[in-house]
């Protein structure tokens, strides 16, 4: 067992150029997961690490040792595709035994190692049928078993949940996290799915274009995004933003249709910038009941969204639409008036030009390279 | 010292090192695909080469050369050849039968085979269509020599089915393949009968991927009928036309067996009677196995190469101007 | 009305292509003389003797024999030619794949009746002639074959390929034991257009052999015909030993033959 480390890799498609100096690292143990929209370079980045790929330029490690010029079936690498890539025509055992018969692994090892992984994953029952008789989520099942049954020494896997139903993804991101916390293999998983990366990770990386943006523990990625970008790609609904300007006394005006001003904290109007995006999440939002030390707002209702538990409120500010999800709707309607608030805490700024995050402390900076070197 | 300079950590220093080992890195994994990749395709392409296009070039070669097949030693005669070719009467026969034999089959079997295919186009839902269908397939799989026996019976002068035939038409008996002047003919009824089930099938391929609107305005009686296939659906179908036509024009300029089995056999050396059966293949199979003139058979498959080339460059002008693809 | 004339029509024309075969049936299987009987018979009796006679006295199953010896390695050989050489062109990076790919559509060009005589003389120089590979090996690839092969392969996802290299499988395990048998119809295409043409070979083995221990049942055919003359129950007899198998393959597959004829496409279920 080990650690995946990537130093400044790049990719290069002729001269199309699709990973910019990657850094990252996957410990020991640790879940990592890829995502970004598509057409980002994360499957490219999971290909070069698999070996299907060979980067441009750049070092890959794993546990210290530079692999990158070591073929791919070497590595030895799990990987589970999208498609799953089982052979039809071939039982599930089969499927399962065929890296193995083709090493010339012995009879006896090859039904062992099945057969354990058979039981972890619940799928020994299967084993004589055809991938074509067996049910979304049980090739799911067999197309990970097969990647673990070479104990490998990292899994791989490309947005493997994809071709399943809502449902059913739901249940095997569960699965799939459990199954990590019980064979702590270190793993790369690369999806486009937030939803995925924030309820799956132990680390997310976000990309974008073939550049890390950001990378860090969801709960860091969520409540400290770096970009614009990362803050309206992680979290549903996405997190409100307004654009603002300054002022000469001490507020911003909104630069939507009304032009409201609104009173800010000092040491935004010391920041170099002028001209911001002004974020926070729909669920920070509150009630405002009179003397809040946030940002207020008096937003007129568009409509409510019912899900059950919660509502998502939509509502218009200044100009700008802004969502507010809240439990309690009582007394709202559509095209009434509402005074909400959020607590300066929870107030994201980013510069307008470089779509950077604007912090206090000024020296404060977020590391690009997740996990750090150790 | 070299190492030193190297290694010293100066900016052009490293700079060399790092992209031969991003070019060696490159090579590596296309060098193991591309050896692979060469492997795989040695088989057959030994075989291309060595059994069809080293031949197509030695053939240029032995044309311009006189040349024996057991001698070591030739020389080059030039032209020397063709001037021979070109005093051998036969030479100019066997080409006018084969101008013949083209014009004839290859208009007649293109008609038919869309005739059929428009017979057969709606056949796959009725039952027993899909049968009709293989029934008119068939004889193109059959082999020639065969099938050639029964055609030999058929076009017997006495016995055959053919004036029995005609005689209850009340038509004139005809010699068939024992008579100069309808041997050819015979030899096409058989090349027409034994080919015309591949065009239909390629027809109907055509015509499968047409709007079904399309041929349903072409379905309807009389004139109107009539000009919404030829405005329509003949346009529509002409690549396919052309592909056939194509076809049909270099297969039939290279027939063999047919009248090699057809024309020998029980009426003599095949070519005959009188030769009037004698075209280019049979002409080149007779020179160069029958009475070994290598040098002059070769001179005389150059030109076939050159004719054929023609026709497909001919027609491919033509089809330029007249096909209409989607 | 229209649509019955259309039937009967469509009924005729099957009926008229078919009759020839039909009548050496009739001939082969009838009363001694049917074939000079006028009005000609019309109804075959299916008398076996004679075909019984005709078989035991000549060296038929030698001439069968060879006609499937030759037929089966040359099966073998365009599929495994094709499936090598498709699998290259469909899924492998190397300089000159395109250029391969034209080159083998290219074979289909060349005129074979010009081809002949310098065909004839490589055969003698490399020493094939009168020899079974010397009528095997010329029809060892295939353009048809290649090109279905490609197509076929590149209809796979690349990611069987992936977990292929991942695993450490070789180029020809993973052929032989995914690619390929995935492949089925491909195969199916290939074997039978082969079976076809190779059973049909008459001009070649004509040119390339001399002797009787290799002829093939289309050759030896062709020298019984010249033999026998016009004793037309024998003969039409000596026409089924070469026709039956390929009417018993057509029967079954005829489907499969019409519409790999008709596009090289397969369909993917069967």
């Amino acid at each position: 067992m080990g650690s995946i480390t990537l130093r400044t890799i790049t990719k290069k498609f002729g001269q199309r150029q699709v990973l910019h100096d990657i850094n990252m690292t996957v410990q020991d143990g640790e879940f990592v997961v890829v995502v970004g929209p598509s057409g980002c370079g994360k499957s490219t980045l999971l290909r070069i690490v698999a070996g299907l790929e060979s980067p441009s330029s750049g070092d890959l490690e794993f546990d210290g040792r530079v692999v990158t010029r070591v073929p791919p079936h070497e590595r030895n690498i799990g990987m589970v595709f999208q498609n799953y890539a089982l052979y039809p025509h071939m039982s599930v055992f089969d499927n399962l035994a065929f890296g193995m018969t083709a090493r010339r692994t012995s009879r006896d090892v090859i039904q062992q190692r099945i057969s354990e992984v058979a039981a972890l994953l619940e799928i020994g029952s299967l084993l004589k049928s055809k991938p074509g008789a067996l049910s979304g989520g049980q090739r799911q099942r067999v197309a990970v078993g097969r990647a673990l049954v070479r104990s490998p020494y990292a899994f791989l896997m490309d947005e493997p949940l994809s071709n399943l139903d809502a449902l059913l993804r739901e249940r095997m991101r569960v699965e799939l996290r459990r199954l990590h916390d019980q064979v702590r293999i270190p793993t790369l998983y690369v999806t486009h799915d937030q939803t995925e990366a924030m309820t799956m990770a132990d680390r997310i990386v976000v990309m974008r274009d073939g550049r890390i943006l950001q990378a860090g523990t969801p709960e860091e990625v969520y409540s400290q995004p770096n970009s614009v970008f990362v803050a309206q790609f992680l979290g549903s609904p996405p997190m409100n933003l307004v654009r603002v300007a300054r002022r000469p006394d001490a507020c911003v005006v909104l630069e939507g249709s009304e032009g409201i001003a609104a009173a800010v904290p000092d040491w935004i109007r010391r920041s170099p910038s002028s001209a911001w995006w002004l974020g926070f999440r729909p669920e920070r939002i509150e009630r405002s009941h009179n003397g809040s030390s946030g940002l207020d707002m008096t937003a007129s209702i568009r409509t409510i969204e019912t899900l059950g538990a919660r509502y998502h409120v939509h509502a218009n500010w200044g100009g700008f639409p802004i969502t507010w999800v809240t439990q309690d709707v009582s007394g709202l309607m559509p095209g009434s008036p509402v005074s909400l608030t959020v607590s300066w805490d929870h107030i994201h700024w980013f510069d307008r030009n470089s779509e950077q995050r604007v912090t206090e402390s000024a020296d404060f900076s977020f590391p690009l390279e997740a996990g750090g070197v150790r | 010292m070299m190492d030193g300079g190297l290694s010293a950590g100066t900016p052009r220093g490293t700079a060399r090192p790092n992209v031969l080992s991003w070019l060696r890195r490159l090579q590596q994994y296309a060098l193991k695909e591309t050896l692979i990749g060469y492997g795989l395709i040695l088989p057959s392409l030994l075989v291309f080469l060595v059994f069809y296009y080293g031949p197509a070039i030695f053939l240029l070669y032995i044309s311009f050369f006189h040349w024996n097949i057991f001698a070591s030693r030739s020389s080059f005669v030039g032209l020397h050849n063709f001037v021979v070719l070109a005093n051998q009467p036969l030479f100019w026969q066997s080409l006018l039968n084969t101008g013949y034999y083209v014009l004839l089959v290859v208009p007649v079997t293109t008609l038919l085979a869309l005739g059929l295919a428009l017979l057969l186009r709606e056949a796959r839902n009725i039952r027993g269509g899909g049968l009709s269908q293989a029934l008119v397939f068939l004889p193109h799989v059959t082999p020639v020599v065969a099938t050639s026996i029964i055609w030999t019976w058929i076009f017997d002068p006495n016995f055959g089915l053919a004036n029995a035939v005609l005689r209850v038409l009340h038509l004139p008996q005809l010699g068939w393949l024992a008579s100069a002047h309808w041997a050819l003919p015979s030899v096409m009824i058989y090349t027409v009968w034994h080919s015309v089930g591949l065009y239909t099938v390629l027809f109907l391929a055509g015509l499968s991927t047409l709007p079904k609107q399309v041929l349903e305005a072409a379905q309807m009686d009389g004139a109107r009928g009539w000009l919404a296939f030829r405005r329509v659906v003949l346009p529509l179908i002409s690549p396919i036309t052309f592909f056939v036509i194509l076809l049909a024009t270099i297969t039939t300029m290279q027939t063999f067996s047919q009248i090699y089995t057809l024309t020998g056999g029980p009426h003599g050396g095949a070519g005959g009677p009188a030769f009037s059966t004698t075209t280019d293949s049979l002409l080149i199979y007779q020179t160069a196995f029958l009475y070994l003139h290598f040098s002059l058979a070769s001179a005389m498959s150059f030109v076939l190469f050159m004719l054929i080339l023609a026709v497909t460059l001919v027609q491919k002008l033509i089809a330029d101007r007249m096909v209409f693809y989607r | 009305m229209a649509k019955i004339g259309k039937y009967l029509l469509r009924a005729v024309a099957a009926a008229l292509m078919a009759s020839p075969i039909y009548w050496v049936f009739v001939i082969a299987t009838g009363y001694h003389g049917a074939a000079y009987a006028l009005p000609p018979v019309l109804r075959p009796l299916f008398h076996w003797a004679p075909f019984v006679y005709v078989w035991t006295h000549t060296h038929w199953e030698r001439y069968v024999l060879n006609s499937v010896f030759i037929s089966a390695s040359t099966i073998i050989l365009v599929v495994v030619t094709s499936a090598f050489a498709g699998y290259a062109l469909a899924e492998l990076k190397f300089p000159g794949n395109s250029a391969y790919f034209y080159a083998s559509l290219g074979v289909m060009m060349l005129p074979q009746q010009a081809l002949l005589v310098p065909q004839y003389v490589v055969m003698f120089h490399l020493h094939l002639l009168n020899t079974y590979a010397g009528l095997i090996l010329p029809f060892a690839a295939s353009t048809s074959g290649i090109f279905l092969f490609r197509q076929f392969f590149m209809k796979l996802p690349a990611s069987y390929r992936e977990i292929a290299r991942l695993e450490g499988v070789s180029t020809l395990t993973y052929l032989r034991r995914v690619a390929v048998p995935l492949a089925r119809p491909a195969v199916a295409t290939t074997v039978l257009l082969t079976f076809i043409s190779s059973w049909n070979q008459f001009q070649w083995p004509l040119i390339m052999t001399n002797s009787l221990r290799l002829q093939p049942i289309e050759l030896a055919l062709s020298h019984y015909m010249q033999t026998y003359q016009s004793n037309w129950r024998e003969l039409a007899s000596a026409a089924l030993i070469a026709l039956l198998p390929i009417l018993i393959v057509f029967a079954f597959t005829q489907r499969h033959i019409v519409r790999a004829v008709a596009g090289g496409e397969t369909p993917q279920k069967e």
